[in-house]
């Protein structure tokens, strides 16, 4: 597993976690029922401190990325991995529609905010 | 706060002590189990004094301070601390064989196999007498020293001052490495505010013998900002939105403790992140206006 | 405790001053050629008293090494690290024992004479200076400070002169020797006592 975190960035770290643990799920590289670091070693492993992981494993258990068993440790969840990308496109579909709105107010033509949305996505 | 919350290795509860010209007064803060507690303020502000009094190397005046949960003034709680201060406190003619030998008649969890080995791992096996050691050689052998008995906690008073980065980076290895056990703590004070930001999981700080703050170090450094505005400007933000302000001769800086808050509600004014030492400096400093 | 006192002994024994065993080996050999028959009991009552300096210098590095404020995060009672200074006094004495038997052999050998009465006297003083000499200094110690033990280390050089006049007073040759070494011994052993009720209660005084 790996997991790069920028101290210059604005993301707060934990959130960084979050999100690269959340990416390694959904591109498959963490497969359902594989342990994840303890949260200590991983702090100890980042150089951070340890409550930082915890907030990051604390909102992936809250999204249902992973369990943590006490104990035991933690774990990533045995979900549906297309429900939460239902669930997800459902909510890009919310700010697609905002988009397509303010584009057709102001008279902003489709292929132009097609090539924004395209150069997101090879950012 | 949550720390209150957490089961502790320390609990300090209206600490007061006075002194000719300085006094402690109602301290009060706990060391949660698990956790890295850093202890910020200026040189003179109580960091030491409060930590020799947790050590009963002082005598408090009022207050309760317990450690793992009895009294401080029982002295088989120290054969679970570690501490480290900002000397070396060897007598100079020793090696480091000496120091295993003395210890092994002092704590009866003295682990002298594990002392080699860390020993070994910071390249301090010599038979050298320990006055030829350098400042990092001979904090690290003290921080071994404080390891190699095994604690559970760990207090260190001004360890890293003075000690260059890869030897300060390799310390705070060791205090992560400590705290890979759920029920170690580490309390840790500094008034160099970068090794904490790294590693701290909580955040005191102490001015003038008052606590400030004891706050979640990721709350601190994510929520608090630096509001940077003209005086004009300045004139229009509540007092309620800020905690201190500054003004220089070319502007106000307001400490704020939600800046994604008062992005949204000032326009026209920079919000920036606050690092550790802003914080400090803020309180410590206070309303002064620097300018004059 | 045990490590107290290991240490103690240790800081003792490396400490010793390379300058002061080439003072103490002159004025010892000086003195051995020059007196005679009582030569090997003013050697040894000069390595007494070296032994004894020697055990406030280590304490003096104590104090360099801000020792007490580590001493005190240490799971050691107030009595137990004081004792173990005492105690650390008490493994000095083989020292200076060993060096009045082999000061007064040399001596016996250089002046073709031997007497049991000047081998007890040496071993006695061999014991008592050193426990004298500690037993007042710790107590100024625990309570004033290293400082007040180092003034107070310079006034040994005095002891001497309180040997000649003790070895000019009329002992009478039908009083046991052995009666009187036990008695002076009491007496050196309760002022030692003593002195350790008193350090303990100095070293217990906390700011």
């Amino acid at each position: 597993m790996e997991i790069i975190i920028s101290n210059s960035s604005d993301k707060p770290i934990y959130e960084q976690i979050c999100m690269q643990i959340k990416g390694l799920i959904m591109n498959g590289t963490l497969s359902a029922g594989e342990a994840l670091p303890s949260m200590r070693a991983l702090a100890k492993d980042l150089h951070i401190s340890v409550i930082t992981v915890q907030r990051a494993y604390e909102d992936l258990t809250r999204d249902g990325f992973i369990e943590t068993v006490s104990g035991k440790g933690s774990f990533v969840a045995l979900q549906n991995k297309e429900f939460i990308q239902e669930e997800q496109l459902r909510i890009a579909e919310e700010f697609l529609k905002k988009a397509a709105e303010i584009g057709k107010a102001h008279g902003i033509a489709y292929e132009r905010m097609a090539d924004i949305l395209k150069l997101f996505y090879e950012e | 706060m949550d720390a209150k919350a957490e089961s502790n290795n320390i609990l300090v509860r209206d600490l007061c002590k006075k002194f000719d010209g300085f006094a402690l007064e109602h301290v009060s803060f706990q060391i949660p189990k698990g956790r890295i507690v850093g202890f910020i303020g200026e040189n003179g502000a109580g960091k030491s004094t409060t930590i020799n009094l947790i050590l009963n190397e002082l005598k408090k005046d009022s207050g309760t301070i317990e450690i793992f949960g009895v009294d401080h003034s029982d002295c088989s709680v120290k054969e679970e601390i570690g501490v480290v201060f900002d000397e070396c406190n060897f007598h100079e003619v020793f090696t480091t064989d000496n120091i295993d030998k003395m210890f092994s008649g002092v704590y009866k969890s003295w682990d002298s196999e594990r002392y080699q080995e860390y020993l070994q791992r910071f390249k301090l096996l010599s038979n050298k007498p320990i006055g030829s050691f350098s400042k990092g050689m001979k904090m690290k052998l003290s921080i071994i020293c404080a390891l190699a008995h095994r604690p559970k906690l760990l207090i260190l008073d001004e360890a890293t001052t003075g000690l260059d980065p890869v030897v300060r980076d390799e310390i705070l290895d060791l205090l992560l490495e400590f705290i890979q056990d759920e029920d170690h703590s580490v309390f840790f004070s500094s008034h160099i505010t970068s090794d904490i930001q790294k590693i701290a999981d909580y955040v005191i700080l102490i001015h003038q013998g008052k606590i400030i703050f004891e706050e979640q170090k990721d709350d601190l450094v994510y929520h608090y900002g630096i509001l940077k505005c003209g005086k004009e400007k300045f004139a229009a933000i509540s007092p309620d939105d800020y905690i201190i302000h500054r003004i220089t001769n070319v502007s106000v800086e307001c400490l704020v403790r939600d800046k994604e808050a008062a992005k949204r509600k000032y326009k026209d004014v920079i919000v920036d992140s606050a690092a550790l030492e802003d914080i400090m400096l803020f309180y410590v400093k206070g309303g002064i206006s620097c300018g004059d | 405790m045990r490590g107290l006192i290991y240490k103690d002994f240790s800081v003792f024994y490396k400490s010793i001053d390379k300058r002061t065993i080439i003072i103490v080996v002159g004025a010892v050999a000086l003195i051995l050629y020059r007196v005679g028959s009582y030569g090997g009991l003013l050697a040894s009552l000069i390595f007494a008293m070296t032994v004894g300096m020697q055990n406030i210098m280590s304490f003096v590095s104590d104090d360099k090494a801000h020792w007490k404020k580590y001493q005190m995060a240490m799971p050691l009672s107030d009595f137990s690290v004081v004792a173990s200074k005492y105690i650390s006094v008490l493994c000095t004495l083989g020292i200076s024992i060993f060096g009045s038997i082999a000061l007064n052999i040399l001596s016996s050998v250089i002046s073709q004479s031997f007497s049991p009465e000047v081998y007890g006297m040496a071993v006695f003083m061999a014991v008592f200076i050193p426990l004298l000499w500690t037993g007042i200094c710790l107590p100024l110690i625990y309570w004033f400070g290293v400082q007040s033990a180092q003034m107070a280390n310079m006034f040994m050089v005095f002891l001497p002169i309180l040997f000649e006049y003790t070895n000019s007073l009329p002992i009478k040759k039908d009083l046991n020797l052995f009666s009187l070494f036990f008695l002076a011994g009491i007496i050196i052993l309760v002022i030692f006592g003593i002195s350790l009720l008193i350090s303990v209660r100095g070293y217990r005084r906390r700011q």
